[in-house]
C-alpha cells in the first residue's frame, strides 16, 4: 500500500481503531492482522518469502535457544571443569550457537540475493560468456531488503546473547511484517521494538496527537518537497544529453533535497503510525545535511542500515582473528600504525561496497560505495595533513564561518556521490561529472532556463517556501527545539490554526491525486 | 468538565472544522462551469433540474449545446402549462446523457424523454474525452454517487485506469482531481451546492444574431437533400454508421430505462444551418440513419431540420449557424410543443403548488425576455417601438452621415422616442448627437461635420459621446463609464442604458446607408449586464 | 588505571578519558576509534574481546572498560 495514499490514512485509522478497543492481552494479534493484510495486499504469490523467513529465524531461533539448554546442562552436570575446560565448553557453544546463525542468515541472504541480482548475473553472464539466457524478470517481495536484515540481526544478536529467543511463532511474525516498516524501513533490532510490539498501549491522546502531527509532517515532506522537485531531478538525469555544466548541479541539488525529503518523510509518516499505535521506531535520519564530514553524515543518514552494517560486518571483519593476522602479516611491511589500520581500512571498504550494493543492483552502485568508503579512509589519512595546514594559516575552527565551510564542502562531496547513484549507468556520471567541472554556463540564472526543468515559476516558488520551512525546522531541531512540544505550549487559536493550515497546504500544494482532462473542458464540440 | 470530555470536544470541534476548510477548498477548486457572460453553464443547468419539486416534471430533454440554445420549457409551460426542463449541456455523449437520466429519475417522473440526434454522432474516440465526462459527474449532486461512480468506472475503464482508486474516488471527490489547479475563476467562490431553482430550466438564451454566410446556407440545405451531390467530407455514410453504432448500446439502455420508469423516449433533431463536422451539421445521411435507429428502437423521430419553421439565418443565428439565439429557439420550441402534444397527447397535471412556483419562476423569466427581445430585434421601427416601452435612456449618435434610407417613418419613430424636434436629414444635421429618457431629451447636439459631448446623469452616469460625419467606420462612439459601447459601421448608433438595472442592455447600429437597414450589434455590454441581470434575478427569487 | 589511560590517550589524544563517561552513547569514539582501542587491548591485555562484547556499557568510560579486561582475564 502507498503510504502516500488516502487509502493508507484510512488504514492506519481503522487500525488505530481496532487496536484501541480490542482487549489488552490481544491488541498485538491486531497488528498482526493488520500487517499481515497489508503485506498481502500487496502480492499474495510473493508473500510465501516471508513465511520462509520467518520460519527459518524461529527454528533457527529454537535451535540455538536448544543448544544454550544444551550448554547451561553440560555446565551443570560438570561443575569441577577446570579453567581451560570451561573456556573450551564455552568456545565450542558459541561456535555451534554461530554455525546455526549462519546457516539461517546465509539461507536468507541467499534468497535476497537471487531476488536482486539474478538479472544482472545473467546479464553479465550474457555479456561475457555469450550465453544466451533471458532474464528471469523477478519482481522483489515487499520489504524484502529491510526484513532480511533484520532476520539476520534477530538470529545473530540470539547467537550472542544479546537478545532473548521468541518461542511464539506469531509474536516473531509481527516483528517481521510490521506494517509500517515495510516499504522504507527503518531497519529495527529485536530488543528494540519487539518489547513494544507485544505489550498492550493504550490510547494516549499527547502520544496520538504527537504521532498524527508528525505524520502531517512527513506528508508535507514528501507530498510539497519530494514529489515536486523529483520533476527536475528526474529531467535532468533522465535526459542528461540535453543539459551541460551548472545544469547537472541544479540537478544533484534537486536530487539531494528529493531524496531527504522523500525518505525522511517517509520515515516520519511510518513513525507517526507507529507512535499512534505506541511503537517508537528508532531513529533513522539526523539532519544529515548538517553534517560536517563524510563520516558524520553517514552517522546521520539512513542510521538504522549505517548501524546494521557496522554491528554485522564491519566489526566482527575489524576484531576477528584474521584480521590481527593481516596486521602482523603486514607489520615489517607498512609500519605498525598502517598495519593496525589496514583490515580496518579494507573491512570498511568492504562495508561500504555492500552498501552500495544493497541499494541497486548494478556497477555505478559498487562505485558509489568505494566513492563514500575511499572518501572516508582519505578523509581519516589526511587528517594531520589538514591539521597542519589549518595551523599554519591559523584558521580558526570553533567560529561559524568555520563550521558553514565545513557543512558546504560535506555537502558538495555528498552531491557527488549523489550524481553517481543516480545517474542512468558509470559512464554517464563520469560524463556528467566532467561537464560539470569544465562548463560554468553560469546564465542558467538569469536566461529562463531554470523555469524549463518541469516546474514553472509559481512551483519553483512554492518549492522555494516549502523548503525553507523545512530548512528552519531543521535548524530549529538541530539546536534541540522539539517542534511538538514548543507548539503544544501555544494558544489554541494559534496551534488549530496552524493544524488547519498544514492541513490545507498539503491537500492544496501536495502532489498527487489522478491527474484530470484539462484539455477536454474546451468550450470546443458543441 | 473533566479533561477526557473536554479533550473529545475538543477533537469532534477541530475535525468538524478541519472537515469544513476542506469542504471549503474542494468547493472553490472544483470548477463550476457556470460563466454566464461566456455564455457556459453546465452546472446550474443540470443542479437546478434536482431542485425542481419532486415529480414535477412532465418532460424531459436531453442533447448537446445545439439542444439547449433550442428548447425553453419556460416558453412550453406559458403556451401549454406544461412543466419540462432541459437537460443539455455541452458536448453531450450519449452514455453521459444516459447518466443524467438515470440520475433525474430519482426525483422525477416525466411521461416523456426527448433526446436530440446531434450527439448521436460522436466516434469512439470522441466518446472518450474524459473532460466531458468529468464536468457532468462534478454537476451532479452528491445524492447521485451511484451514477457518478458508475460514470466514472465507464470512463476509467475507456482509459485503462480502472485500477486506479483514486480516479474513480475522484468521483465523490472531485478534490482528488483540482487540487492542484491554482487559477480562481470568476465562478470559483459560487456554492457548490446551490439551493436555488433555476428559472429558465435548463435553456441558455443567447443575445445576439450573427449571419450564417449565403454559401453555407445553401451548402447546408443541399446536405439535407438525398439527391444533390454537394456533402462535407466527414458525411461519409460508412464513417456516420460506425459512429451511430458506437453509441447504440447506450441507446437501448436509455429506451430501457425510459421504459422500467414509465416514460417514453423519443428522438429529435433540432435545425441547424451548418456544413462542416467541426460545426454540427445535419445532413440526409445523418437523418436516414437516425432514422432507422429510430425504427429499431421502436421510438418516434422529429428531424426539425426539415420542417419549415419560419427560421431565418440571418438573424435566428447566434453565432452564424452552429446554434440559435434566443428568436430562433421561440419557434423551434413551439414546433416540438406542437409535436409532444399532437404525438404523445402530453399535458400537464395541475399543481397548484407547483405551478405557483413556476408562475413566479415565469414572470422573472418574462423580464429576460424583454431585455432578448430588444437585443434580438433586427428591425429599426421595432426596436424604437421597444425602447419607448421601457424605462431606458437612448444614447443616439449618426456616424458617417444618415445616409439615403432614413425614412419619414423612422424620423417620427425617433421623434415619439426621444422628444427630438431635429430632422436628422438636414444637411446641418450630418452629425447628431442624442441623450434622452422617458421621451424628453437630455442632451442633444447637431453640427455638418462632428460633434461630442460629456456629461453625467443625474444617477451620476458619466457618458463621452461623438459623432462624426467623415469617418464612416468609427463616426459615432458612445463612451460610457470609460467603455465604447457603440459598434462599428455607417448609419445610426443606439446605446440603450437600463435607469433599473444601471447598465447598457443593447448596442446596435442600423446602417442607414443601405436599403434594408442592416442590424449589427456590439456585444461588450454582455459583461456587466449579465452580472447585473444574475443579480437582480436573485434578488427576486 | 593509569595505564590504561595512557594508553587510551595514545590512541585518541583529543578526548578527556578522566571525565567523559559517555563515550559511545554521546559519540565522542566514533567506530574507527573503538576498533583502534580493541585492537590496542587486545594486544596489550592479551585478551580476546569479541563482538559480543562491544556493547556501550563496556565502553562508555575508562572504569567499564577496565571492568571488562578484569572479566576477560579471568576467564
Amino acid at each position: 500500500m502507498n503510504i502516500v495514499s488516502l487509502f493508507y490514512l484510512a488504514f492506519v485509522a481503522v487500525v488505530a481503531l481496532a487496536y484501541f478497543i480490542t482487549p489488552r492481552r490481544f491488541r498485538w494479534v491486531t497488528l498482526l492482522i493488520a500487517s499481515i493484510a497489508n503485506y498481502l495486499s500487496y502480492d499474495l504469490k510473493l508473500a510465501v518469502w516471508m513465511l520462509v523467513t520467518s520460519i527459518s529465524i524461529y527454528t533457527g531461533g529454537l535451535l540455538i535457544e536448544r543448544q544454550e539448554q544444551k550448554y547451561a546442562a553440560q555446565l551443570k552436570a560438570q561443575p569441577d571443569l577446570d579453567r581451560a575446560d570451561k573456556r573450551a565448553l564455552k568456545k565450542q557453544n558459541e561456535r555451534v550457537k554461530r554455525r546455526y546463525a549462519a546457516l539461517v542468515a546465509a539461507i536468507n541472504i541467499a534468497i535476497w540475493v537471487v531476488f536482486k541480482f539474478a538479472d544482472l548475473f545473467i546479464t553479465t553472464l550474457n555479456k561475457y560468456l555469450s550465453t544466451g539466457l533471458s532474464l528471469w524478470h523477478l519482481v522483489l517481495p515487499l520489504g524484502i531488503s529491510f526484513y532480511t536484515l533484520q532476520a539476520v540481526s534477530y538470529v545473530v544478536d540470539l547467537s550472542r546473547g544479546k537478545c532473548e529467543v521468541q518461542r511464539n511463532y506469531f509474536k516473531l511474525l509481527l516483528w517481521l511484517c510490521f506494517f509500517p516498516q515495510m516499504l522504507q524501513g527503518p531497519i529495527c533490532r529485536y530488543r528494540e521494538t519487539a518489547p513494544q510490539l507485544y505489550e498492550p498501549h493504550d490510547f494516549d491522546y499527547r502520544r496520538v496527537k504527537f504521532g498524527m502531527q508528525r505524520m502531517l509532517w512527513g506528508y508535507f515532506k514528501k507530498l510539497v518537497i519530494a514529489d515536486r522537485v523529483v520533476t527536475i531531478s528526474e529531467r535532468v538525469f533522465g535526459h542528461s544529453g540535453e543539459y551541460q555544466g551548472l545544469v547537472f548541479v541544479i540537478g544533484a541539488l534537486a536530487y539531494t533535497i528529493q531524496i531527504y525529503a522523500d525518505f525522511s518523510g517517509g520515515m516520519d509518516i511510518i513513525g507517526g503510525a507507529a507512535e499512534i499505535l505506541g511503537v517508537y521506531m528508532p531513529v533513522n535520519f539526523d539532519h544529515p545535511y548538517f553534517s560536517r564530514s563524510i563520516s558524520e553524515y553517514w552517522r546521520r543518514w539512513h542510521i538504522t542500515l549505517g548501524a546494521w552494517f557496522r554491528e554485522y560486518v564491519f566489526y566482527p571483519l575489524s576484531i576477528s582473528r584474521g584480521a590481527q593476522k593481516l596486521t602482523a602479516a603486514c607489520r615489517k611491511r607498512l609500519g605498525p600504525n598502517m598495519a593496525k589500520m589496514l583490515p580496518t581500512y579494507l573491512a570498511m571498504v568492504l562495508v561500504w561496497i555492500l552498501n552500495g550494493i544493497w541499494h541497486g543492483a548494478g556497477w555505478q552502485f559498487v562505485a558509489f560505495g568505494m566513492y563514500q568508503g575511499i572518501l572516508i579512509v582519505l578523509g581519516m589519512q589526511f587528517e594531520p595533513v589538514f591539521e597542519w595546514i589549518i595551523a599554519k594559516l591559523k584558521i580558526r575552527t570553533d567560529c561559524f564561518s568555520w563550521r558553514l565551510w565545513q557543512m558546504l564542502r560535506t555537502l558538495a562531496l555528498i552531491m557527488g556521490g549523489r550524481i553517481i547513484f543516480k545517474a542512468s549507468g558509470l559512464y554517464e556520471a563520469l560524463r556528467i561529472g566532467w561537464s560539470i567541472l569544465k562548463i560554468h554556463n553560469i546564465w542558467i540564472f538569469t536566461d529562463g532556463t531554470l523555469f524549463k526543468l518541469g516546474l514553472n515559476a509559481w512551483e519553483m516558488f512554492v518549492l522555494f517556501v516549502a523548503v525553507l520551512v523545512l530548512l528552519t525546522v531543521s535548524l530549529l531541531q538541530e539546536r534541540g527545539v522539539h517542534i511538538r512540544e514548543a507548539i503544544e505550549r501555544q494558544n489554541l487559536v494559534f496551534r488549530w490554526a496552524l493544524y488547519i493550515g498544514a492541513i490545507a497546504t498539503v491537500i492544496l500544494l501536495g502532489v498527487y491525486g489522478p491527474s484530470y482532462d484539462a484539455a477536454g473542458f474546451v468550450y470546443a464540440g458543441f | 468538565m473533566s479533561l477526557r470530555i473536554k479533550r473529545a470536544v475538543g477533537a469532534v470541534v477541530f475535525l468538524l472544522l478541519a472537515v469544513s476548510v476542506i469542504g471549503w477548498i474542494q468547493n472553490v477548486v472544483t470548477p463550476k462551469y457556470d460563466w454566464p457572460v461566456h455564455n457556459r453553464r453546465s452546472y446550474k443547468s443540470i443542479r437546478g433540474a434536482f431542485l425542481e419539486p419532486r415529480n414535477s416534471l412532465d418532460a424531459i430533454y436531453l442533447g448537446t449545446s445545439q439542444t439547449f440554445c433550442s428548447i425553453s420549457p419556460m416558453d412550453i409551460y406559458n403556451a401549454s402549462h406544461i412543466r419540462s426542463y432541459n437537460l443539455a449541456s455541452i458536448g453531450q455523449r450519449v452514455p453521459v446523457a444516459y447518466y443524467l437520466l438515470k440520475s433525474i429519475l430519482h426525483t422525477q417522473s416525466p411521461r416523456l424523454v426527448v433526446i436530440d440526434a446531434s450527439g448521436f454522432f460522436y466516434s469512439e474516440e470522441e466518446l472518450l474525452v474524459p473532460g466531458k465526462w468529468e464536468e457532468m459527474i462534478d454537476s451532479l449532486p452528491l445524492s447521485c454517487y451511484r451514477e457518478k461512480l458508475d460514470m466514472m468506472k465507464d470512463i476509467a475503464r475507456m482509459q485503462n485506469r480502472e485500477d486506479d482508486s483514486e480516479y474513480l474516488l475522484s468521483a465523490l471527490l472531485p478534490l482528488l482531481r483540482y487540487h492542484s489547479d491554482y487559477h480562481v475563476e470568476e465562478d470559483s467562490f459560487q456554492r457548490l451546492y446551490m439551493n436555488e431553482p433555476y428559472q429558465r430550466k435548463g435553456y441558455v438564451a443567447t443575445y445576439d444574431f450573427i449571419a450564417v454566410e449565403e454559401e453555407e446556407v445553401r451548402t447546408a440545405r443541399a446536405m439535407l437533400d438525398e439527391s444533390d451531390p454537394y456533402a462535407d467530407d466527414d458525411d461519409n455514410r460508412k464513417v456516420l454508421e460506425g459512429c451511430i453504432a458506437a453509441n447504440e448500446p447506450y441507446l437501448e439502455k436509455l429506451r430501457d430505462l425510459c421504459q422500467a420508469h414509465g416514460a417514453e423516449l423519443a428522438f429529435m433533431k433540432v435545425p441547424v444551418c451548418a456544413n462542416t463536422r467541426a460545426r454540427g451539421y445535419w445532413s440526409a445521411n445523418k437523418h436516414a440513419l437516425t432514422q432507422a435507429m429510430a425504427d429499431r428502437l421502436g421510438v418516434k423521430f422529429l428531424d426539425m431540420c426539415y420542417d419549415d419553421l419560419g427560421l431565418d439565418w440571418q438573424f435566428d443565428a447566434f453565432d452564424g449557424g452552429i446554434h440559435v439565439n434566443h428568436s430562433g429557439a421561440r419557434k423551434i420550441t413551439a414546433r416540438l410543443l406542437d409535436w409532444m402534444q399532437r404525438e404523445f397527447g402530453l399535458s400537464s397535471e395541475a399543481n397548484a403548488k407547483v405551478d405557483a412556483q413556476w408562475d413566479h419562476q415565469s414572470q422573472i423569466y418574462a423580464s429576460e425576455v424583454e431585455y432578448l427581445d430588444l437585443e434580438l430585434e433586427h428591425d429599426l421601427l421595432g426596436f424604437l417601438d421597444r425602447v419607448k416601452a421601457g424605462d431606458y435612456t437612448l444614447f443616439t449618435a449618426v456616424s458617417g452621415g444618415i445616409g439615403d434610407y432614413w425614412s419619414d417613418e423612422a424620423q417620427r419613430s425617433l421623434e415619439a422616442v426621444t422628444g427630438t424636434k431635429l430632422d436628422l436629414r438636414d444637411a446641418d444635421n450630418g452629425a447628431y448627437i442624442g441623450i434622452s429618457s422617458h421621451g424628453h431629451m437630455i442632451e442633444e447636439l447637431h453640427d455638418p461635420k462632428s460633434c461630442s459631448t460629456e456629461g453625467r446623469l443625474s444617477d451620476g452616469l458619466q457618458y463621452k459621446v461623438r459623432s462624426k460625419t467623415s469617418d464612416a467606420k468609427k463616426g459615432g462612439t458612445v463612451d460610457i463609464w470609460g467603455t465604447d459601447y457603440a459598434p462599428e459601421g455607417r448609419g445610426i448608433h443606439f446605446v440603450v442604458y437600463d435607469n433599473q438595472l444601471g447598465c447598457v442592455v443593447d448596442a446596435v447600429c442600423f446602417d442607414t446607408s443601405t436599403e434594408q437597414l442592416k442590424a449589427v450589434q456590439e456585444t461588450r455590454y454582455q459583461y456587466v449586464m449579465r452580472q447585473k441581470l444574475i443579480e437582480y434575478v436573485h434578488g427576486r427569487m | 588505571m593509569d595505564e590504561l589511560l595512557k594508553l587510551l590517550s595514545e590512541i585518541c589524544p583529543k578526548v578527556d578519558f578522566v571525565k567523559e563517561k559517555k563515550l559511545i552513547d554521546d559519540g565522542i569514539l566514533d567506530s574507527f576509534d573503538i576498533i583502534s582501542i580493541v585492537n590496542e587491548l587486545n594486544e596489550h591485555y592479551d585478551i580476546e574481546i569479541d563482538v559480543d562484547d562491544l556493547e556501550p556499557e563496556n565502553f562508555n568510560s575508562v572504569e567499564a572498560m577496565l571492568e571488562l579486561i578484569h572479566t576477560l582475564q579471568n576467564e
